[in-house]
C-alpha cells in the first residue's frame, strides 16, 4: 500500500473537510434570545458554558415550564440541590433524555452544539 | 430522530460500548496469550526464577523505555525519539481524558465517577501535535533510508487507524463544532479505531509492556544484568 | 535432493567429517546445497514446535522504525544498505518463510542462510535498541537452529559441528591429545617453575579449568600460562580428562542436539571431580554456550550452571582484588590501552565490571572504547564469521567499525580477552595494514608483569 493509497486516503479527507465546512456556514443561528446554563460544575477551561435558545426550548416543552423548572422559575434542574459532583451527569441526563423523546436537539455525543464558543462569546459581547 | 441522529446515538452509546468491550477483552486475550505462550525450556529463560532479580529487571525494562532520555536506544535517535513521543502523549491522553469522552462513557456506562478531563486548550495542543506526528510518520515511511524497505500494508493501517479519529476530532474543533456529518464520521473512526486495534499493530498498546517484561526477565535472569541485582544498563 | 555431502543430517562419525573436510571451501557442498529440497510441512513443523510467543509477537509486531539498523555494526559500515538493517534481515528470512507457509526454495533457503551467517554474528546489539524489545540476535539464532535442521548451513559450521559430535572439541584434539598436551607443558614449565603442576583429574579441587581445543592445538603455551598463574596464586586446581572442552561452534551452527551434548560432558566431569567452581578459558562463546545458555540446554530449570561457573576475567579481578595476584608497579603497563568488550559476556552476563577492574590494576592510561561495555560493538567476526570463507569479504567490511572505535581511543594496545575478537582485530589490522597497534589475551600480559611471593620458586637463567 504505497503512494497511490495516501493520495486517495488525503483526496477523500479533503473533499469530506470541505463539504462539512460549508455544510456548517449553511446553518442557521436559530432562535434568540440566548441563556446561558450556569452553575453546572465545570470549569471554563474544560467545557465553554451551555448557551441555549429560550424560545425553542419552551416550544417543544409545549408551554410546561416545570419540565425544567423543576422548583421555581428562577431555578432549574434541581441544580442548586445537587452536589456539585453531581451536577453534570444530572444535567446531561435530564437535557439529553428529552431531546431524544422529542427527537428534536443535539445528542450527547453532539458536544459542542451545545457547548458553543461561538454563542457565549456573541452572548458575552452582546451584555457589554 | 434523524437517521443520521440515530446513528450517532448508537455509536456514542451502545456501539461504542462494544467497540471498547472488543477493545478491551482483545488487549486481555493478546496478554494471556502472550504470557501462556511463553516457555522456561524453549525461550531458555527461567521465567520462575530469581524473582530478585527479575522483578527489577521487568521495571527498569519497561520505565526506562516510557522516558525519552532514560535510554541509549532513545538517545541513539533524537529526532525520531521526539516525534515518537509527541504523536503517543496525545495518542494516550486525549482519547482517555478529553471531556467529551469522559462525559460520554459516564453516560453510557450510567455511573458517575470518570477520568479527570483536559482543558481544552491542552487537548487542542495535543491533538494538534498528534496529527502532526502522525503525518510526519507517514512521510518518514515514504522517504527514510530506516523505513522505505521495512513498511508494510499493516503499518499504514494503524497510521491510518489513529490519524482518521484525531483529524476528524480536531476538525469538529477547530471548524465545524455544529456539524452533525463531521460528528458521526469522528464516532465511526474512532470506534474503528477500537473495534480493529486487537488486530493489528495497535496491539502493541498491551504488547509492548509484554515484550519488555519478557526481555527484562531474559536480561535480568540470565544476561547483562544478572551481576546488577537484574537492571541491565539500557 | 540429499547430497552426500550436504543434506539435513548433522555429521556425527569421522568417516563423514573427513569426506566433508576434503571438498576444499565447500566448493561440491555449496553445489549439491542449491539441489537440497526443501519440505513445506517439515520446515513449518520444526517452526511451530519449537517457537513460543516470544519470537511470534516480535516477528509480529516489530513497527518498522528502522531504530535496530543505528546499532548494528553491519548497517553502519554498509553505506545505508537497507537489506542490512536488523529488521529487515530477520522479516525477509524467517519472517517471510512463515508468511509463505514454508513454501520456498533452496535458492531462497541459501540466501537466508547468507543472511544468518553472514549478516549477523548474534551480538544481541540491535535487541538493546529496540523500543519493544524484539532482540533479532536470539532470532537469527533460532533461525539457525531452524536452517541446521533443513541442511541450509555454512560449510565450516557443518565441519564445526560435527568435530564436536566425533572429538568432543572444536578440533581434532582428542582427550589423549589433551592430556599429553597437559603434561608436556607442566614438564616444560616445572623447570622454570620448580613445583608446579597441571593435575588431571584431581577431585574435590577448588577450581576445574576447561579451555579451547585450539589453545591444546596451537598455542599450548597459554595450558603453561594458566599453569603458571594458578601455581603463583596458590589455587587448588585441575583439569578433567573428559569434558575439558569449552567452546561450542554448535552453537554457532544451530546444533541444539550437539550443543546440549558438549554442556553435558562438561557438567558430567562436574559431578565426577566435585570441584568448588569451575573456570573458563579467555572466551566468550565458551561462556555464553556453558554457562548463559548451557543450564538450559542441560534441563537446569533455575537456568544456573550446578556449580559457580566463572569466565577467566572473574578469577583474575577476584585473584587481583583478594592480593592472590600482585602487579608489580613497575611493569604495569604504561602507554594507552583499550579494552574490547566480548558481546557474549559482557552485554549477555555482565561481566564487563571484572574486565574493568583488571584494567584498573594493570595498566595506567585506559582508554574506554565509545561506546563501551555493555553497548559496545561486537569484533565483528563473532557467531562463527571469522571462520567461514563465503563471508569473509562481507567480515572485512564490518570489521571497519571496531577498527574505528579502537583508533578512536588512541590507544596502542586492545586487550582483548576472547578468542574470537582476538582473531577479528588480528584480521583487521591485517586487512587495514594497520602496524602501529598491538593486541592481547590478558594472560601473557599478567605474567610479565606479575609478583612472584616469596614462596615460589622461580629458576631464571
Amino acid at each position: 500500500m504505497k503512494t497511490a493509497s495516501i493520495k486517495r486516503i488525503a483526496f477523500s479527507l479533503a473533499v469530506l473537510a470541505g463539504i462539512l465546512f460549508l455544510g456548517q456556514q449553511a446553518q442557521a443561528d436559530g432562535d434568540a434570545p440566548f441563556i446561558k446554563i450556569a452553575k453546572t460544575g465545570i470549569s471554563a477551561e474544560k467545557m465553554p458554558a451551555v448557551v441555549l435558545s429560550h424560545e425553542a426550548h419552551i416550544k417543544h416543552a409545549d408551554d410546561d415550564c416545570s419540565v425544567c423548572h423543576t422548583e421555581a422559575e428562577d431555578k432549574y434542574l434541581n441544580i442548586d440541590t445537587l452536589a456539585p459532583a453531581k451536577r453534570q451527569g444530572a444535567v446531561h441526563a435530564a437535557c439529553a433524555s428529552c431531546h431524544i423523546q422529542k427527537g428534536k436537539g443535539p445528542l450527547l455525543a453532539q458536544c459542542s452544539s451545545c457547548h458553543s464558543q461561538q454563542r457565549l462569546a456573541n452572548l458575552d459581547s452582546k451584555k457589554k | 430522530m434523524s437517521s443520521l441522529q440515530q446513528a450517532i446515538s448508537f455509536l456514542s452509546g451502545t456501539g461504542m460500548l462494544i467497540a471498547l468491550a472488543v477493545f478491551v477483552l482483545g488487549c486481555l486475550f493478546h496478554v494471556i496469550r502472550y504470557i501462556g505462550g511463553l516457555d522456561a525450556k524453549k525461550d531458555r529463560v527461567a521465567y520462575g526464577y530469581h524473582a530478585d532479580r527479575s522483578v527489577p529487571g521487568i521495571f527498569a525494562s519497561i520505565f526506562k523505555w516510557l522516558l525519552p532520555c532514560a535510554t541509549a536506544g532513545w538517545r541513539s535517535a533524537p529526532l525520531t525519539t521526539f516525534i515518537f513521543f509527541c504523536m503517543h502523549a496525545g495518542c494516550v491522553l486525549v482519547p482517555l481524558f478529553v471531556a467529551g469522552h469522559v462525559v460520554l462513557l459516564k453516560s453510557a456506562l450510567g455511573i458517575e465517577a470518570g477520568l479527570p478531563m483536559l482543558p481544552l486548550a491542552v487537548a487542542d495542543v495535543l491533538a494538534a501535535v498528534t496529527i502532526a506526528g502522525v503525518l510526519i510518520c507517514a512521510v518518514r515511511r515514504l522517504v527514510s533510508p530506516f523505513q522505505k524497505a521495512l513498511t508494510s500494508g499493516a503499518d499504514w493501517l494503524i497510521l491510518f487507524l489513529t490519524g482518521a479519529p484525531f483529524v476528524s476530532g480536531f476538525l469538529v474543533r477547530v471548524c465545524c463544532p455544529d456539524s452533525a456529518e463531521l460528528m458521526l464520521v469522528h464516532l465511526v473512526c474512532g470506534n474503528l479505531f477500537l473495534l480493529l486495534a486487537p488486530f493489528t499493530k495497535l496491539s502493541h498498546i498491551v504488547l509492548f509492556f509484554m515484550s519488555r517484561a519478557q526481555l527484562g526477565m531474559e536480561y535480568a535472569i540470565k544476561r547483562g544484568g544478572q551481576t546488577r541485582g537484574g537492571v541491565f544498563d539500557w | 535432493m540429499e547430497g552426500n555431502l550436504c543434506n539435513s543430517r548433522p555429521i556425527d562419525t569421522e568417516e563423514r567429517l573427513k569426506e566433508l573436510m576434503a571438498d576444499k571451501g565447500g566448493a561440491e557442498y555449496y553445489k549439491q546445497m542449491e539441489s537440497l529440497d526443501v519440505d513445506p510441512a517439515k520446515v513449518m513443523d520444526i517452526i511451530n514446535s519449537s517457537m513460543t510467543s516470544k519470537i511470534k509477537t516480535w516477528l509480529n509486531n516489530c513497527a518498522h522504525c528502522g531504530m535496530c539498523a543505528r546499532a548494528c555494526h553491519f548497517w553502519l559500515t554498509s553505506d545505508k544498505d537497507a537489506t542490512q538493517i536488523p529488521s529487515y534481515k530477520i522479516q525477509s528470512t524467517l519472517g517471510e518463510i512463515i508468511r509463505r507457509k514454508g513454501h520456498v526454495d533452496a535458492k531462497f533457503m541459501m540466501d537466508a542462510m547468507d543472511t544468518a551467517w553472514g549478516k549477523c554474528t548474534c551480538c544481541n546489539r540491535c535487541g538493546v535498541y529496540c523500543p519493544l524489545g524484539i532482540d533479532t540476535g536470539v532470532m537469527m539464532s533460532y533461525f539457525r537452529g531452524v536452517l541446521f535442521k533443513l541442511g541450509f548451513i555454512p560449510w565450516e559450521m557443518k565441519i564445526g559441528s560435527g568435530m564436536h559430535r566425533v572429538y568432543h572439541a572444536q578440533m581434532d584434539v582428542t582427550e589423549e591429545d589433551f592430556v599429553d598436551t597437559c603434561d608436556w607443558m607442566a614438564e616444560e614449565s616445572a623447570e622454570e617453575w620448580p613445583g608446579l603442576t597441571i593435575p588431571v583429574d584431581k577431585e574435590n579441587a577448588d577450581i576445574m579449568y576447561i579451555l579451547n581445543a585450539r589453545e591444546v592445538k596451537h598455542y599450548p603455551n597459554d595450558i603453561a600460562e594458566t599453569a603458571i598463574l594458578f601455581h603463583i596464586a596458590g589455587e587448588n586446581w585441575t583439569v578433567p580428562s573428559s569434558g575439558w572442552e569449552n567452546t561450542s561452534l554448535t552453537m554457532f551452527a544451530g546444533d541444539w542436539e550437539g550443543c546440549k551434548m558438549n554442556t553435558q560432558r562438561i557438567y558430567d566431569a562436574i559431578k565426577r571431580l566435585n570441584p568448588k567452581s569451575v573456570v573458563g578459558t579467555e572466551c566468550g562463546h565458551a561462556h555464553r554456550a556453558t554457562v548463559v545458555e548451557g543450564p538450559y540446554w542441560c534441563g537446569q530449570e533455575s537456568g544456573d550452571p550446578p556449580v559457580p561457573f566463572y569466565h577467566y576475567v572473574e578469577w583474575v579481578a577476584h585473584a587481583l582484588r583478594e592480593g592472590k595476584l600482585k602487579i608489580d608497579p613497575a611493569k604495569k603497563l604504561k602507554g594507552p590501552v583499550t579494552l574490547q568488550d566480548s558481546c557474549n559476556y559482557v552485554r549477555n552476563h555482565g561481566l564487563g565490571k571484572y574486565t574493568r577492574e583488571i584494567m584498573s590494576y594493570i595498566c595506567e592510561d585506559f582508554r574506554d572504547m565509545t561506546p563501551s561495555g555493555d553497548h559496545n560493538f561486537c569484533c565483528g567476526g563473532g557467531g562463527g564469521l571469522n571462520g567461514i570463507g563465503r563471508y569473509r569479504q562481507w567480515r572485512n567490511v564490518s570489521l571497519k567499525n571496531k577498527l574505528d572505535q579502537i583508533q578512536n581511543t588512541g590507544a596502542d594496545l586492545v586487550v582483548a580477552p576472547c578468542h574470537n575478537c582476538w582473531d577479528a582485530i588480528r584480521d583487521m589490522f591485517e586487512v587495514y595494514e594497520i602496524k602501529t597497534i598491538k593486541w592481547s589475551f590478558l594472560k601473557p600480559l599478567l605474567i610479565s608483569m606479575v609478583e612472584i611471593p616469596d614462596n615460589i620458586e622461580h629458576v631464571t637463567e
